[in-house]
């Protein structure tokens, strides 16, 4: 029967986060797409900017992410005007920078991997939400969330002025010290952060990984995509979310390539598809074969699994711990097991802890050097961070006096499309049989590209917190056979 | 005493029209001016952060975007409207109704009267820190609708 659900025009959002679907004659199906936004005109918007201002100015793009295109910005201005900063200011931008990828790694555990999980994925859709998972878990846990959440963001804005126009980046360093006062503070929020981290993960032992369903979907066939991977490591090539090379190991785990990101260019290049603005990323050396995972795919993936398999590791005792037990879970390294997204974040959470501990701790940290002044003429300058859904770059150029003259964005989302496509798709394939399409089955097709937590946040609020995402199923002839929206009860 | 009202406008202020709800917030303030009980606020997070600026009062007024077919339209929701998020897929994800219920069966002292001011815009993908022409000029005569409504005789 044919269907079509229609949406209040009001909340329509044309182009925004799609998911199509197309089914063949017997209602199977035949392929499934899935959209990002294009945002339009960055390069115009900066040009004739003074470079400085960029960590300033890009942390407005995405009210999700302000911290990870604040130090982006902030790297790629340090490079353009040759400057490195004092070991002082290093340490307190990575002390900010592993705050910021807590408080979201938190976030996206608890409001929107949580209800898959800890709810259930087959739960009714009223439940799967926050206040589902407070059901579940206690509304003691729902209160340690916002204590640390707040604790954590201290930090943030302390150091940083605001969390949305943080103002602690400057080419060459950053604009404040710690008192004695906040960094005996901060060491406490720090300690604080790696026991709620632990929570996090036994939560996750006990509701996760004790249920089989839960297991058998996480490490099914239906999620699974061999593909090469790509994070930050540093020069022991453990995980670090704020500075090192660019490593790519491929589908075995062998490393494939390391490079720092000034040659991403080299590594990197995007294919278009007609029917879509997203440019696809994939490996040069490789190649592009389409929508396919494989050794001869160059596809790769970014975001919290992947960079825990481009990785030899983590760098801090308790995280390691815990990717140890995850790879022993999953049957070893690299696990190509796309819902395993949710529990390498909470790997990655704990880490960002213990980092903050280590920094914190570091006596240099309260060094008074804060600056190196820059001294040459400014040119060209690229900067790379770990946000949380995968790597992300800012390229700057400029003339002799700073002033921008061009400007490209890659954005950690956009690394992920490819592989967010082929999740989707896969998913859809081995989920909806002739032309059976459930809620339940929209949901699990659904829960593909939610553990890549894609971030089309930066497009539009449009209702306030309404994710701008769209369903459309398609007949043979392109006629519209169902169309569904998060804004549909 | 007075009930403590927050203004709160939505929106990246980088985004053309997307904020349009910080400029209606904005320009509201200034036509009220200062008055006992009213604060003004900016969110340009969204999400869980929107529960962290509303609590501690009593009423919330969101002003924020929403793509629609008559730029520059302005619509009144009240939280019922906006039902709970009943998938997500990223932080924004997270409904007004949606976090707000969270705060109050956490136990905060979340706002009891929540109204929705959605101002239909046109371009919210743009990079641009002016609203596009039609938006922009009923920007005013929205401020003088909220105004009167909020604080009408």
């Amino acid at each position: 029967m044919k269907k079509r659900i229609t949406i209040d025009p009001i909340t329509r959002l044309e182009g925004h986060g799609k998911i199509e679907i197309f089914l063949d004659d017997r209602g199977n199906v035949a392929k499934a797409y899935f959209q990002v936004p294009e945002l339009r005109g960055f390069e115009k918007f900066s040009e004739g900017r003074m470079a400085e201002e960029m960590p300033r100015i890009t942390p407005k793009i995405c009210g999700v992410c302000p911290t990870a295109h604040h130090m982006a910005s902030t790297k790629a201005v340090d490079d353009l005007f040759k400057v490195t900063p004092p070991r002082t200011a290093r340490l307190i931008r990575e002390l900010v920078y592993n705050a910021f990828m807590f408080e979201d790694h938190a976030l996206h555990f608890y409001f929107l991997g949580g209800p898959d999980f800890v709810v259930g994925p087959d739960a009714p859709k009223a439940e799967r939400n926050i206040l589902g998972v407070i059901a579940k878990v206690g509304v003691e846990t729902g209160g340690k969330v916002i204590d640390i959440r707040k604790r954590v963001r201290n930090i943030i804005t302390t150091l940083g002025g605001r969390v949305i126009h943080p103002v602690l980046g400057l080419p060459g360093g950053v604009s404040r010290g710690l008192t004695k006062e906040n960094r005996e503070e901060f060491t406490k929020t720090a300690k604080d952060a790696v026991e709620f981290a632990r929570f996090s993960l036994d939560l996750f032992g006990n509701v996760v990984l004790k249920n089989k369903g839960y297991v058998d979907a996480i490490t099914g066939d239906v999620y699974k995509h061999r593909t090469y991977y790509m994070g930050l490591v540093d020069s022991k090539n453990k995980v670090n979310f704020y500075d090192g090379d660019i490593r790519v190991v491929d589908p075995n785990g062998k490393e494939f390539a390391k490079f720092p990101v000034r040659d991403y260019l080299k590594h990197i290049s995007e294919h278009v598809e007609p029917w879509s603005y997203t440019k696809f990323p994939y490996l040069t050396a490789v190649g592009w074969k389409g929508f396919v995972d494989g050794e001869k795919s160059g596809i790769y993936r970014v975001a919290p699994l992947a960079r825990l398999n481009a990785s030899d590791g983590l760098s801090t005792p308790k995280a390691q711990a815990e990717h140890d037990r995850l790879y022993d879970t999953l049957g070893g390294k690299p696990a190509h097991n796309t819902l395993a997204y949710h529990w390498a974040r909470l790997v990655e959470l704990l880490h960002a802890a213990e980092r903050m501990v280590e920094l914190v701790k570091d006596p240099d940290i309260m060094g008074t050097e804060l600056r190196t002044l820059p001294t040459q003429k400014p040119s060209e300058g690229i900067g790379v961070v770990e946000a949380p859904r995968g790597t992300l770059i800012h390229h700057f150029k400029s003339d002799e006096r700073g002033i921008i003259t061009q400007a490209n964005l890659i954005v950690a989302t956009v690394n992920n499309a490819p592989a967010i496509c082929m999740s989707v798709e896969r998913a859809a394939k081995g989920l909806i049989r002739n032309g059976n399409v459930s809620d339940g089955l929209l949901n699990r097709v659904e829960m593909a590209f939610r553990a890549y937590d894609p971030c089309f946040a930066c497009a539009t609020h449009a209702l306030p917190g309404r994710m701008p995402l769209e369903v459309e199923i398609k007949g043979p002839d392109g006629t519209v056979l169902r169309r569904l929206s998060q804004f549909v009860d | 005493m007075d009930m403590k009202t927050l203004v709160l406008g939505v929106g990246s202020s980088i985004l053309t029209d997307d904020a349009v709800g910080i400029a209606v917030a904005r320009a509201l303030e200034k036509r009220v001016g200062p008055r006992t009980g009213v604060e003004y606020a900016v969110n340009e997070e969204g999400g869980f952060t929107l529960l962290e600026d509303a609590v501690g009062f009593d009423r919330l007024v969101v002003v924020d975007a929403v793509i629609g077919s008559e730029p520059g339209r302005l619509l009144r929701l009240d939280l019922a409207g906006l039902g709970p998020t009943v998938h997500c897929g990223g932080p924004h994800g997270l409904n007004l109704a949606t976090v707000l219920e969270f705060g109050r069966r956490q136990g905060l002292p979340v706002p009891t009267e929540v109204v929705v001011y959605a101002v239909e815009v046109k371009d919210t993908t743009t990079f641009g820190e002016r609203l596009s022409p039609e938006v922009e000029a009923r920007v005013p005569e929205i401020a003088a609708a909220i105004e009167a409504e909020l604080f009408g005789p």
